[in-house]
């Protein structure tokens, strides 16, 4: 493979158990100085786990890590930052209420009740945000910023410290398409400089783009590592076949599978909105007049960078948010005014988009986690009699039909991997076939299976009369997904592109400002 | 969800880690730990009648324990339970002495009823300022317990101040309205059945009931309730509500079935003895109980240590023991939150 001289990082045997789990299978794991290492895996493979302990969140059960041949032991992940290993995880790990700048001084603030060094971070943080192209005020709140700038603060956290290995769990899953293109531009710059980058990611065109090495992990060991181009520069030597086989083993079913688009069921519109406006707040962007009609058997995308109304959208649907003006009709029924317990009534679903903020509760089982939102439908019993009995049972359904690695019904919802506990979220709003489904980002941080078959989910449902609204910043996903796609910049729906024009090209473009359509 | 007997792993650590320490202390203060222990433990259960007294002292723990542990459960620290108890236990008093010519069992009903009534609005307001307006409840909460603290002074020295008395106390209730007796030559009234029926109905609500389920949904994610449908506001305030009708409760209790009026003061803090009850109880109905009677028998335990050691211990050892089991469960606590 590679000369130990330029070798950084060398994990030895790792494993490591959580429960009945195994989540690291003696795992070998070297990275070459100034190289893309990416890591790719199913869902619950282990990928998240091996970075944390390379990142120090866990010690390994067994097992060495070496960095830069010298064995390293990171009890904390500040341990890890002083001997320059940072990682940027799924969920960004900024404090909300923090100023942008005091967010970057966190970790860094040295002895108890020495003065902050304000002024100081403030200097390196002008210089480097040039170099990473953040455009922030310093004193807005960090949760004020939009999912792109935050990633960029993370980044610019771990270059404050120095940090020479950079480790990104899924950062371009919540990305819209030029700003992940301008992350891999900013990777590059990174191993150009002699930092060493390592890559978890589902996104297999990422790793052939912009990799130099990959290893694949299934169900917690190594299955290959191999080299996937010989300089920056040249072409990949493998494809994605090979690595979509390598990932998903002999038996495993391969996501190639075209989905069929649908056709509209009947001619009235299951969600019709008119003129919808919600006032911009901080660096949220609000919605301005925005109108469209769903019709039954339809998949609908929302299209846009991230920060152009999709949340306030989402909200306004739910009924998280009382619009400024416009109305909103269900079938021919005004819910405007409806609360979110209302529509849940009258079947439509939600996928949340952030599923730690308000898609799941971590602390409680996964057969409670299954009812939520559903518990007042009656499935499970009275209002006086909830029965425990059929949440399990319900769950057991979900983990059946949605392949979810559950170690039980009734096991603690943090104990799933990110992906599982999506796929939970997913298969409750999709068990039953809803009137409306409002899902945001439903397939973010599942593997190419998964995302399959949470497409196939909605798809199956909009078959049986289900009308689909899908917020994703993942054009591939609406491409493939969505009739139609509306494509939503500064709180206005500026075009509906459908047929011919649903293109990469037309989309981005309209993404970022450049076209103006007249449909509205 | 964990086995039951694992759950009852760290209380029952911490518990024992703090008897520890009390034994330290008792050392240090020159008193022979072991003979002062083995006292204390005479006093709580085996001497004769001590048992029945230790059920006594547990009875308002268990109800205040139930309060905190319901607010807690829907993510709101209610502080203010010693001020509810107060409050009810001052309405059932009124009760008890004012409306007269009621039958026995309906009278006691009604000043039970009365003492829930408005140990709830106690709470209730604190939760209204909370859901409408924000304000946090352990501010509100710690303000209105003194509110009730000299409001019922006043009214006690005042309004309904017994005639026949110096001491600043309502005249004494009805024997109509008084809790029956559970067994003879004892003190213990049937208060103690309540609580316990208390703490079976509410472990039923939270556990097996739609409300329940919000309420500790709103605790653990607020914002994952409110996708979900869940009036956030609603439970909020309603949780305070019930929580501040348990506290209520526990003050009619105290009065109807021991005291049989108010008098000032007759509270040593029981409400705030609720929240070293409720940690102890993991915040579980049924914990609850357990750690009632475990507070409950040492401060009667404590009582007899008191009279027999040489040197004396101080029956004020036991807020040693409730302070280190509150310390540690509160670190074990904050400690799985970040970890």
């Amino acid at each position: 493979m590679s000369t130990s001289a330029s070798t950084v990082v060398r994990m030895e045997d790792i494993c490591k158990r959580f429960g009945a789990v195994l989540a690291n299978n003696h795992i070998h794991l070297s990275v070459r100085q100034g190289t893309i290492h990416a890591i790719v895996g199913e869902n619950g493979a282990g990928k998240t786990t091996l970075m944390n302990i390379l990142y120090g969140v866990f010690l390994p059960d067994s097992g060495a890590v070496h960095l830069y041949g010298q064995p390293v032991r990171f009890r904390s992940p500040s341990e890890a930052l002083q001997a320059g290993v940072g990682m940027v995880s799924q969920h960004y790990a900024l404090i909300p209420r923090l100023s942008v700048l005091e967010n970057l001084m966190l970790g860094g603030e040295g002895a108890s009740f020495s003065r902050l060094p304000r002024a100081q971070v403030l200097a390196r943080a002008h210089e480097l945000a040039k170099v990473i192209a953040l455009e922030a005020d310093w004193n807005a709140p960090a949760g004020a910023l939009s999912v792109s700038q935050q990633q960029k603060v993370e980044i610019l956290k771990l270059l404050l410290r120095d940090a020479r290995i950079l480790i990104f769990d899924e950062p371009t899953a919540v990305l819209p398409p030029a700003d992940a293109e301008a992350f891999f531009a900013l990777l590059h710059r990174f191993t150009g400089e002699g930092r060493t980058v390592l890559l978890v990611t589902h996104k297999l065109q990422e790793v052939l783009q912009h990799a130099d090495e990959v290893t694949v992990l299934r169900s917690g060991e190594v299955v290959a590592t191999m080299p996937v181009r010989e300089s920056p520069a040249a072409e990949p030597q493998v494809d994605a076949r090979t690595l979509a086989r390598l990932i998903v083993g002999e038996g495993g079913m391969l996501p190639e599978e075209e989905l069929l688009l649908g056709e509209r069921l009947g001619d009235r519109p299951r969600l019709r909105v008119e003129g919808l406006t919600v006032p911009p707040i901080r660096s949220r962007a609000g919605l301005k007049e925005v109108s469209f009609e769903i019709y039954p058997g339809e998949v609908f995308g929302v299209a846009g960078v991230d920060g152009s109304g999709q949340a306030e959208l989402i909200d306004a649907l739910m009924g998280l948010t009382s619009p400024a003006q416009g109305r909103i009709w269900l079938s021919s029924e005004d819910i405007t005014c409806s609360s979110p317990a209302e529509r849940l009534r009258k079947g439509v679903r939600y996928i949340a988009e952030d599923r730690h903020l308000r898609g799941a509760i971590l602390e409680w089982s996964v057969a409670e986690n299954a009812a939520l939102g559903l518990h007042r439908q009656g499935g499970f019993g009275s209002a006086l009699s909830l029965s425990f009995a059929r949440m399990k049972e319900f769950a057991q359904r979900i983990i059946a039909r949605f392949a979810v690695r559950a170690p039980a019904a009734d096991a603690p919802f943090s104990a799933l991997s990110g992906g599982n506990q999506q796929k939970v979220v997913v298969g409750r709003a999709l068990m039953e076939t809803p009137v409306l489904l409002i899902a945001g980002q439903p397939t973010r941080g599942l593997d190419a299976a998964s995302t399959l078959a949470v497409h196939r989910a909605i798809r199956e449902a909009c078959q049986q009369g289900a009308a689909a609204l899908v917020v994703s910043f993942d054009l591939d996903e609406l491409l493939s997904l969505c009739d139609r796609v509306g494509v939503l910049f500064d709180g206005r729906l500026v075009d509906v592109v459908e047929g011919e024009r649903k293109r990469r090209e037309e989309i981005g473009a309209l993404m970022v400002g450049a076209v103006r359509g007249g449909v509205a | 969800m964990k086995a039951p007997w694992r759950q009852l792993l760290l209380p029952v650590g911490v518990f024992a880690l703090a008897v520890i320490v009390a034994a330290v202390v008792i050392a240090l203060s020159g008193s022979p730990p072991l003979p002062a222990l083995a006292a204390w433990w005479e006093g709580a259960v085996s001497a004769p009648g001590a048992l029945p007294e230790s059920l006594l002292n547990a009875t308002p723990l268990l109800f205040t324990g139930l309060a905190v542990a319901v607010g807690l459960l829907a993510g709101q620290f209610n502080i203010g339970v010693e001020g509810q108890l107060l409050m009810g236990a001052l309405a059932s008093a009124w009760v008890g002495f004012a409306v007269a010519g009621l039958p026995a069992p309906l009278h006691a009903l009604l000043a039970l009823l009365a003492g829930a009534l408005v140990g709830g609005i106690w709470g209730w307001i604190p939760g209204i300022l909370k859901a409408w307006r924000g304000a946090h409840e352990v501010i509100t909460t710690i303000m209105m317990n003194y509110l009730a603290i000299y409001l019922t002074q006043y009214l006690v020295t005042r309004v309904w101040k017994d005639p026949h008395s110096m001491s600043p106390q309502t005249p004494e209730a009805l024997p109509s309205a008084w809790l029956p007796i559970l067994a003879e030559g004892t003190r213990l009234s049937v208060g103690l059945l309540i609580a316990l029926a208390t703490a079976l109905i509410l472990w039923y609500v939270l556990k097996r009931t739609v409300w329940g389920y919000e309420l500790r949904a709103v605790g653990a994610n607020a914002e994952a309730a409110r996708a979900a449908g869940v009036q956030v506001s609603r439970v909020i305030w309603g949780s305070m509500a019930l929580s501040g009708a348990i506290g209520g409760l526990a003050g009619a209790v105290e009065v109807l079935g021991v005291h049989h009026r108010y008098y000032d003061q007759f509270s040593p803090g029981y409400g705030f003895d609720g929240i070293a009850v409720a940690l102890l109880g993991n915040n579980h109905p049924l914990g609850a109980v357990l750690a009632a009677f475990v507070f409950g028998a040492m401060k009667n335990g404590a009582v007899y240590m008191q009279s027999v050691t040489v040197p004396a211990v101080p029956r004020e050892i036991t807020t040693v023991v409730q302070a280190v089991v509150i310390f540690f469960l509160a670190a074990m606590r904050f400690r799985r939150r970040t970890g």
